[in-house]
């Protein structure tokens, strides 16, 4: 059996994080240099940063009182062994 | 550089009469599939929830499943607004003595070509289909004399007043070329 603390997938959502933001300065650098500055450009990056400020206040508020000490099982060999027991048959 | 200067050098005596951009109706259907793309997980969620009750629910599973959602919906409103930015950076720039064309074709490739508009041989206009006969936008054709022999603009407003105003500067600048 295989288990990881709960806060390992915590940093993998942290890693997400730091390329979606690598990603979105692209956008913002691509929007700013190609001359695209225009009230519909800017509507839409409003737009978008609202989504992404909101998913992160939801998330926030949903994982409140986790316990990121807590074991997660990532692989556990009785799962494949009892698919494979044909006892209940 | 905020202006299309950084993308094109205008010249001394050269202004900047138009940037023209694809029809804003056209990127009706990339919202309709981000609309689409955000009901799905909660649909999927509730369908689960119904076929496996409590699954999802627990001290482990319930941050697993939020921090699984939230990534969802981050990748899709990067998604989105690429897509956005990759259609309202593909433009065509026109100036009294070229046309040049800005093409976004992904977020990191673009291509820019360009030609001098004494240089244009014939302009034509199309109105094809239901809604571009409706919302009036469609594609120009150009023929060029130049090293790019066609130019086409997708789905811009206006085509027919486009195409007039291109012939129009054509043959201004063809005076100068003469």
């Amino acid at each position: 059996m295989i288990t990881i603390p709960l806060y390992v997938i915590l940093f993998i959502y942290f890693a997400f994080l730091v390329i979606f933001g690598i990603f979105s300065f692209v956008n913002l650098g691509h929007i700013y240099h190609s001359g695209a500055l225009t009230f519909v450009s800017f509507i839409f990056t409003i737009f978008i940063a609202l989504f992404v400020i909101g998913n992160f206040i939801l998330t926030f508020n949903l994982l409140i009182g986790t316990d990121w000490q807590q074991p997660v099982t990532v692989w556990n060999s009785a799962w494949i062994s009892n698919t494979l027991t044909f006892n209940n048959i | 550089m905020s202006s299309v200067s950084s993308l094109i050098k205008i010249k001394s005596y050269e202004h900047v009469v138009h940037v023209i951009r694809r029809h804003g109706v056209t990127f009706i259907p990339y919202i309709l599939l981000f609309l689409i793309l955000i009901c799905i997980p909660v649909i999927a969620y509730y369908l689960f929830e119904a076929a496996f009750t409590n699954v999802l629910q627990g001290p482990q599973a319930t941050p697993i499943v939020v921090l699984a959602g939230s990534t969802y919906y981050l990748a899709l409103a990067l998604f989105f607004y690429s897509f956005f930015v990759e259609f309202y950076l593909d433009c065509w720039i026109l100036t009294n003595d070229r046309l040049v064309d800005v093409r976004q074709i992904s977020l990191f490739a673009r291509t820019i070509a360009e030609v001098d508009l004494y240089q244009i041989q014939d302009v034509s206009s199309e109105i094809k289909g239901f809604f571009p006969s409706i919302f009036n936008y469609g594609d120009v054709y150009l023929q060029t004399a130049g090293p790019v022999p066609k130019f086409i603009l997708l789905n811009v407003p206006n085509p027919d007043g486009l195409r007039q105003q291109i012939l129009d500067l054509a043959s201004e600048d063809k005076k100068f070329h003469a």
